[in-house]
């Protein structure tokens, strides 16, 4: 039975409650997230008959209750098969049976069945979900039971909330919000997903849609009926000042510090400085854990090594970089270079010196600035005259007092006062509004948004040319670019993938 | 095309006649003639040999949108029409009604065509028939509260085909449209009154106008008053549309009547045009004024118009109400899904206008032609022309109102414009042997010279230091080289402004011109479009099998199998259009049909975002079309 291993959000369905995510550096050099990405995943068709079944309950590990989900036309027949009834059980109430398998008769478990007839169901079609006890060899025979059920196949990852799309129980969106939330590792992503899959998100862009459609009637109106039945320019540039609002409206949403895509990818710290200060220390304090390889010999770090934390609810990705330095090794050179690019990457950038340490760091003072923290690590054997004219050097460089620090990743001193900076950085970044939630969740709608702004702009400089055939063909544009977020159009290019995001029973 | 053709209608000399306003095109309708000129047909070819006003309507709204509209000589269109039919080589004419047709079942038991029975029981055998009923099929018209059956004031309705086509189930609906009163413009004291000229230079309706205009007339403009409100609020009750109201009768929601246009709008004012219905006659045509108060009414309400106080009415206006098919019932060849040979076109399919009726016409006789030699059906689709959007339309979607044309109803209208109608359809309709090889070579011919010009104009490339000294126009920013053709595109200059610096380009034709200064102000446009117009192109090459079982397809939702069931879409494109049927599905359609290593290759091209993209573009429009009902407000608006 294909299920862990088959399915590509493993990894991250599973990532426990902190950490981890370790990867090499040239994959951050894709888009943040697989989704954003457009790889291109072909799905088969769905076949004509198939009535599809998995385990819902997501592991195969032991637990105390699993849930099996069948959804098509055959749904009626397993019910029938496992439970050797005559008659459905009464629909959507919880029905105590047993169950037995078709094959031999055998009793396989006493659980609950519960029926949903379609259209009222999560994928619309007839579903029937079996609540067993959770152990191995019962989930293995009732899904072994269902496969020998003519009509019965495997479910194909993400097939559930793909045919609950087509039954248009579901909007593009609102399959990305369910996505979101099966993924979902912390409280603000749970939050901002949740809202998603209820459809709330979508709202704004389905009602600035419609609203936009309203005025492309007006224009229309006048291309159309303005000779015979006296509607006159103004009728269009009646639409002019709304649609300047409409504009500012999705401007605003725009500059929201990409917060959604933060919340739900995860926010970026990077941790830059000169060779040896104690980069790798640090983040494995971040991380709770050895992920980073500490060595007291400089350019240990050649690559960008990342770990994920739940970090005050927020998603935070920690990546420790090489130190900067003159080098003449081709790798470290590499792996310097790419430290640099991440720099300007970073939502906050941590730059660690050492406090003794006066010469060797002259090139990382060029990184700073006022918006960059500054960490002096190794206060456990602090010189005091030499840490003063650090701290003179870094604060010429215009780095705020209270975004420097001074700790001991050997002694944990200072540590905690430097974690409630971070947590207040991190959670700072995440109020760039006083919107609750940001609509934006992905680049995709971020781009769709912005080529919608982009002819809404067109359209006001036909407007104030007077050329309101070029007008109303930039409100033709932005509407599609509104269409495609909620998946009016153009669906399948983005199905795939996200689909494809779904573990079995999904 | 070398089909024997008999074309029978009740009164030979009624041939050409028009039944409501006297002129051809319009906004939209413009584009329908021309395209129809471009494929060889004749009704532009007789609107400028009648015509004798031309005004373009939307000329200050880009030239995409612009429609061409002539007002005729009502006698010299009938006339013109009539010669020219005459003179139409396999063609002969028959004065009759057809009450019957006959069907027989084919070899398949498939319901099909062989004959049509007249008025007078005689039976003609024929392989192919073209139903043309226009406002005849159970034709009803009302005056105020009087009413009798007639296809048109002084023609008799036809009722025999009415229970045949029930009898093949093809279901039946009302619609109705009305006209206005005809006046005696030598009781119409002009004086005061705003004149409206034909344009001094006319964009003409058909691309070979003769070369002998006829002599123009004068228009003239006036407005209903406050006075012809109260009145007809007063006999609102004594109107048929109160009942057509009751009964659900739709009218058509753009050539709205007087008495809803004072129910909609009681505070307004109208305006109405006074267009002479010909050189040698008096009548006047009152646009604007379509009413079925009762007569005494009508004449109360034309007094109280400034110019019409002593106005005398030659005949009333009145209502009609007729007969058409759901057009679901077509295929997009305009021949009936349930009897073989048999094609619908005009209002019987819904359509409300001379223009939709004759593009309809000329596709459905091209395919019966086609038909018969068992050639290829000549489909029009939405990114080729106007026809296309129109059929397209009505035989997807169906229609619940008298479906009239308009530009937004396209996706394409920068493309499809009224002024290149030719370089679109004439090469696509010689091909099917109804365009002659005289107009092909008139378009290659075109299609050269403006290759030529382009090529000219592109070559002739300086950087912005050369174009400020020559000073033709402000230039809004420096640095990249400018060609002739990009500065004709993006600055506010006329073609002939570059004959001084390119001399070659001097004695170039107007339509030309025309086509050169378009295109390049456009171009961005343009090239947009014809992206999207190509993967248009792929889903219309699509082709649904006819014999598809969609109730069998688990993949669609009951609805999406019902109206599947139901449209039986001829490509996936058409499919994609109904509304209710989800991309998704149609991608799953598309693989079903398909062998798996096609669908492979379908599916890759599917990818972009512009390309499924183009399965919102029309739906968009419907939901746009949709909002009509909040055209109150605008119109509030402004008053």
């Amino acid at each position: 039975l294909m299920l862990r291993g088959n399915c590509p959000s493993y990894r991250r369905n599973t990532k426990v409650q902190h950490h981890l995510r370790c990867k090499k550096s040239y994959q951050r050099d894709l888009p943040r997230h697989k989704d954003d990405h457009p790889i291109r995943t072909y799905h088969e068709p769905l076949s004509r008959d198939d009535t599809i079944f998995s385990l819902a309950s997501g592991s195969i590990a032991k637990s105390a209750v699993a849930i099996i989900r069948v959804s098509g036309s055959e749904a009626k027949s397993a019910v029938l098969a496992l439970t050797n009834r005559k008659d459905l059980p009464q629909e959507r109430i919880a029905t105590l049976t047993n169950l037995y398998s078709p094959i031999n008769g055998e009793k396989l478990d006493r659980g609950m069945i519960i029926w949903f007839p379609g259209p009222r169901s999560f994928t619309g079609e007839d579903v029937v979900e079996f609540h067993l006890h959770g152990g191995r060899a019962v989930i293995a025979d009732t899904l072994a039971a269902l496969g020998s059920i003519p009509g019965l196949s495997v479910a194909k990852p993400g097939e559930f909330t793909r045919r609950a799309f087509q039954n248009q129980k579901m909007d593009l969106m609102e399959v990305e919000g369910l996505s979101d939330l099966i993924n979902a590792d912390t409280e603000a992503q749970r939050r901002q997903a949740l809202r998603q899959f209820e459809g709330k998100t979508g709202e704004k862009f389905k009602e600035w849609r419609k609203t936009l459609l309203t005025h492309l009637a007006h224009v229309e109106a006048v291309i159309d009926f303005g000779d015979d039945d006296e509607i006159g320019y103004e009728v269009a540039r009646g639409v002019v000042p709304k649609i300047q609002e409409l504009q500012e409206s999705i401007k605003f949403h725009l500059e929201d510090g990409r917060r959604g895509e933060k919340v739900r990818d995860g926010i970026s710290i990077g941790i830059f400085g000169s060779p040896n200060v104690g980069k790798s220390s640090l983040i494995n304090e971040l991380a709770q854990r050895d992920v980073a390889i500490v060595s007291s010999r400089p350019g240990t770090t050649r690559d960008v090594v990342e770990v994920t934390v739940n970090f005050a609810g927020f998603p935070v990705i920690f990546g420790d970089t090489a130190g900067i330095r003159e080098s003449e090794d081709e790798i470290e050179m590499e792996g310097i270079s790419r430290a640099k690019k991440r720099f300007f990457d970073s939502d906050i950038q941590l730059c660690v010196l050492d406090v003794n340490d006066t010469g060797d760091s002259a090139e990382i003072y060029e990184f700073l600035n006022p918006k960059v923290v500054a960490v002096l690590n190794k206060i456990d054997t602090e010189d005091r005259i030499k840490s003063a004219e650090i701290y003179r050097k870094i604060l010429e460089r215009g780095v705020l007092p209270e975004k420097i620090f001074k700790i001991s990743c050997k002694t944990k001193a200072g540590f905690q006062e430097f974690l409630a900076g971070i947590q207040d950085l991190v959670q700072k970044s995440f109020e760039t509004t006083s919107q609750e939630t940001s609509l934006i969740t992905r680049a995709r709608h971020r781009q769709e948004l912005t080529s919608c702004l982009e002819s809404l702009e067109n359209f006001q400089d036909m407007m104030s040319m007077d050329d309101i055939l070029l007008a109303a063909e930039e409100l033709r544009s932005a509407i599609k670019c509104l269409g495609r977020i909620s998946g009016r159009v153009d669906v399948d290019e983005i199905l795939g993938v996200i689909f494809s995001d779904f573990c079995i029973g999904k | 095309m070398g089909a024997k053709t008999l074309l029978i209608t009740q009164k030979k000399s009624t041939i050409g006649v028009m039944s409501c306003n006297p002129s051809i095109g319009g906004i939209g309708k413009g584009h329908l003639v021309r395209e129809i000129d471009a494929m060889g047909g004749i009704m532009g070819k007789v609107a400028d040999q009648s015509a004798i006003h031309y005004r373009v309507l939307n000329a200050s709204k880009g030239p995409a949108v612009w429609g061409p509209r002539g007002q005729m000589d009502r006698e010299l269109y009938r006339n013109n029409m009539q010669t020219l039919l005459d003179q139409t080589e396999n063609l002969a004419i028959k004065e009759s009604t057809v009450e019957d047709l006959k069907i027989e079942k084919d070899a398949h038991g498939k319901n099909t065509i062989t004959g049509v029975i007249t008025g007078d029981h005689q039976e003609i055998t024929t392989p192919r028939v073209v139903l043309t009923t226009g406002t005849f099929l159970g034709g009803v018209i009302h005056i105020g509260e009087k009413s009798q059956a007639a296809g048109r004031m002084g023609d008799d309705a036809v009722n025999g085909l009415s229970k045949t086509l029930a009898q093949f189930q093809f279901p039946l609906g009302r619609l109705r449209t009305g006209t206005p009163p005809r006046l005696d413009g030598r009781t119409i004291d002009y004086k005061n009154l705003e004149k409206q000229e034909s344009d001094p230079n006319p964009m003409h309706l058909s691309f070979d106008p003769p070369s002998t205009p006829n002599q123009h007339i004068t228009c003239h403009i006036t407005r209903t008053t406050g006075e012809s409100t109260k009145i007809i609020a007063a006999n609102q009750h004594r109107s048929p549309k109160a009942i057509f109201d009751t009964l659900g009768v739709p009218a058509p929601r753009y050539c709205i009547s007087l008495e809803t246009k004072t129910e909609r709008y009681p505070e307004r004012t109208h305006i109405v045009w006074l267009e002479p219905e010909g050189l040698d006659t008096d009548i006047v045509y009152p646009n604007g004024l379509s009413t079925a108060l009762p007569e005494e009414v009508q004449l109360e309400i034309l007094k109280t118009i400034p110019g019409l106080e002593a106005v005398t009415m030659t005949r009333p206006g009145y209502s009609v109400e007729y007969q058409y098919v759901d057009p679901t019932e077509l295929h997009a060849t305009l021949e009936t899904k349930k009897v073989a040979g048999l094609y619908f076109a005009g209002q019987l399919n819904g359509t409300t206008g001379y223009e939709e009726a004759a593009a309809q016409g000329i596709i459905a006789g091209i395919n019966a032609a086609k038909s018969l030699k068992d050639d290829e059906p000549f489909v029009l689709n939405r990114a080729q022309a106007f026809i296309g959007v129109l059929i397209d339309d009505l035989v997807n979607l169906g229609t619940k109102e008298p479906y009239r044309m308009f530009t937004s109803r396209s996706e394409y209208r920068i493309s499809l414009r009224a002024d290149n109608a030719d370089r679109r359809l004439t090469r696509m309709a010689h091909e099917a042997g109804a365009a002659s090889s005289q107009l092909l070579r008139r378009v290659e011919s075109k299609e050269a010279k403006i290759q030529e010009i382009s090529e000219i104009m592109k070559g002739y490339r300086h950087g912005t230091s050369h174009w400020e000294k020559l000073g033709l126009f402000k230039l809004s920013s420096t640095g990249a080289a400018l060609t002739a053709w990009d500065a004709l595109g993006k600055y506010p200059i006329n073609f002939k402004d570059l004959i001084p610096i390119l001399p070659e380009l001097e004695n170039t034709s107007p339509d030309i011109i025309q086509q050169i200064e378009i295109e390049s102000k456009y171009e961005g446009y343009i090239t947009k479009q014809t992206k999207e117009i190509a993967n248009f192109k792929r889903d219309e090459e699509i082709k649904l099998p006819q014999d598809i079982d969609y109730n069998s397809l688990k993949f669609l939702s009951n609805e999406e199998r019902q109206k599947l069931s139901a449209g039986k879409p001829s490509t996936i494109g058409a499919a994609s259009r109904i509304s209710g049927i989800t991309p998704t599905s149609l991608l799953a359609l598309l693989k079903y049909t398909r062998g798996p290593e096609i669908r492979k290759e379908r599916m890759k091209r599917y990818k972009t975002p512009e390309e499924i993209a183009m399965f919102e573009a029309s739906r968009m429009l419907e939901d746009a079309m949709a909002q009509d009902d909040e055209s109150a407000d605008f119109v509030e608006e402004k008053s």
